[in-house]
């Protein structure tokens, strides 16, 4: 055998191995890098401009902008109502996009797996998909009254489309020697399914995640912007607030939408990082 | 296999002869190259054997099988052009996947080797847990040969599993090909596009030519084993390298005419 047999580790003379205090030195180098000016200045820097143009907006349009220090206010005032609030949409929004995706992911595998459904299926699913389905809201708050029923159900509807899009070409992503490899072992059509095509389509899955969550938001605050009056829930607060010219309470509540979206954004990014650490993206 | 046909349509409906009237008896045990230009159909001839495609015409028995029967009882081992390895998995998962599906056609008489060991004699012993995206290309293909091989196939099909190395990794390669191939004897059905390689591990060598595509010549290569490096320079290795040589510029010219 021309190669070492792996009972002794080879010597590495061209590996470089720092001493101990450069590599400290390194680990905490890395570690601050988020304390840098270069990191963070720009950042900061925008977010000041962008907060004194918004206090001049206040001051020369006061029917569209708040002030800052007023939308804070309402926010320090009462943070239970924001939080209760925020609690409904978040579970509008989560369940709403949990059989969304449940669904979609089921019918994903039977476009996948049967080129008749898929002939029917997919050219409408694109065309759903560019649609903007939350149109439908007032639609649905008729049939289905101002309970959660309607929220869900939009929200799910919003959600459906680009997953399963999404998850029904990453189902169809692996490579066709990588198929024959284990066809010419005869491996099950659920066999190739659970260990070839699944895990192929996770970057799918977690692209589609991206999109999904935020629009999961939007379907749940315009259902209730629909059906506002009768429910909780932040498009309601939105809803009512601007209404009665509370502007404040509309702008405290956008901001808490802005911070969940980007908390939910966070979230998928993070579980992406740690499902697909073999993916090169 | 007997008479062997395949037809494949054509964009404009006519019929391309992928393959025509192959007669071709592989003795078990032996390690067999197909060697011929590009459309010759070597590729669907592996497919053919190993049941992924149905023959046109004409029949093909492995081991008094039918290619799909052969498929089920596991008794082939294939390694791609291309490593097709999961990225998602590790050297090791991607070797022992394959021992996980299709569990009923395992032969249990046929014990599972020991896949590290195997991994290890072809020097990944470190890298048993690496990701594929960690690994040089010649490593990458090594672990596709041992995902084959570790699979105690009767009939081993490789699709130019190197023609993607360079002339390097290529050699140590095929060095290792063959020591692993000593210990199982397994049938080798090797399909390349290099005279050399053919010449260097095979007992046979079939020359295809295409349009349609069709088996022109057979060389037998006397050459004794094990074929080290040094071999590659002898006169013997030189003189079957012209004789292929010659007979595969028969092949093409043959091909010119037709066409």
């Amino acid at each position: 055998m021309t190669l070492d047999s792996g009972t002794q580790p080879a010597p590495r003379p061209h590996l470089v191995v720092p001493t101990p205090e450069q590599l400290a030195a390194r680990r905490l180098r890395r570690r601050t890098r988020l304390l840098r000016p270069g990191y963070w200045l720009p950042f900061v820097l925008l977010v000041v401009v962008l907060g004194l143009a918004w206090e001049v907006g206040a001051r020369r349009m006061p029917y569209l902008f708040a002030p800052l220090g007023d939308i804070a206010s309402v926010l320090t005032e009462d943070p239970g109502y924001f939080l209760s609030n925020t609690l409904v949409t978040l579970s509008e929004a989560l369940v709403g996009l949990g059989i969304g995706f449940v669904a979609a992911f089921a019918l994903a595998v039977v476009v996948s797996e049967v080129a008749v459904v898929r002939r029917a299926v997919m050219p409408v699913a694109v065309v759903l998909s560019v649609t903007p389905l939350v149109a439908i809201a007032p639609l649905l708050v008729v049939a289905l009254g101002f309970g959660m029923g309607p929220k869900v159900v939009l929200t799910a509807l919003v959600c459906f489309f680009p997953i399963l899009i999404n998850v029904a070409t990453g189902l169809r992503a692996v490579p066709s020697p990588v198929l024959q490899v284990y066809r010419t072992v005869a491996a099950s059509r659920l066999e190739v399914l659970r260990h070839l095509r699944v895990p192929a389509s996770l970057p799918y899955v977690f692209a589609s995640l991206r999109i999904v969550f935020p629009l999961s938001m939007i379907g749940a605050v315009v259902a209730e912007l629909s059906a506002a009056g009768s429910a909780d829930g932040l498009g309601s607060v939105i809803q009512v607030a601007s209404s009665q010219n509370r502007l404040a309470t509309v702008w405290a509540a956008i901001f808490v939408l802005a911070a969940l979206g980007s908390l939910l954004f966070w979230l998928v990014t993070l579980a992406e990082r740690r499902v697909l650490h073999w993916h090169e993206s | 296999m007997h008479g062997v046909r395949r037809l494949y349509e054509q964009a404009d409906l006519s019929e391309l002869v992928a393959l025509d009237d192959i007669d071709l008896t592989i003795e078990p045990g032996t390690f067999v190259s197909i060697i011929g230009p590009s459309g010759c159909g070597k590729s669907t001839l592996l497919r053919l054997i190993s049941g992924q495609e149905s023959a046109d015409a004409g029949r093909i028995t492995v081991c008094g099988l039918t290619p799909k029967e052969a498929a089920e009882a596991k008794a082939f081992g294939f390694v791609p052009q291309s490593p097709a390895l999961l990225p998602w998995l590790s050297v090791l998962g991607n070797v022992t996947l394959p021992h996980r599906v299709n569990r009923r056609g395992g032969n249990r008489d046929r014990d599972r080797p020991d896949l590290e060991a195997m991994l290890r004699e072809v020097g990944l012993g470190e890298s048993l847990h690496k990701l594929p995206a960690e690994l040089s290309g010649g490593m990458k293909q090594r672990t596709a040969i041992v995902r084959a091989f570790g699979l105690r196939p009767d009939v081993l099909l490789l699709d130019e599993p190197f023609g993607a190395l360079d002339e390097f990794t290529r050699e140590a390669l095929q060095e290792q090909l063959l020591e692993l191939w000593e210990q199982t004897r397994a049938t080798v059905v090797f399909v390349t596009h290099s005279i050399s390689e053919a010449v260097r591990l095979s007992d046979k060598v079939v020359v295809m030519a295409p349009r349609p595509g069709r088996i022109t010549d057979v060389i037998d290569i006397d050459l004794p084993r094990p074929r080290h490096q040094e071999l590659l320079t002898s006169p013997e290795f030189h003189a079957y390298e012209l004789a292929l040589r010659g007979s595969l510029r028969d092949a093409f010219s043959h091909g010119e005419v037709v066409s």
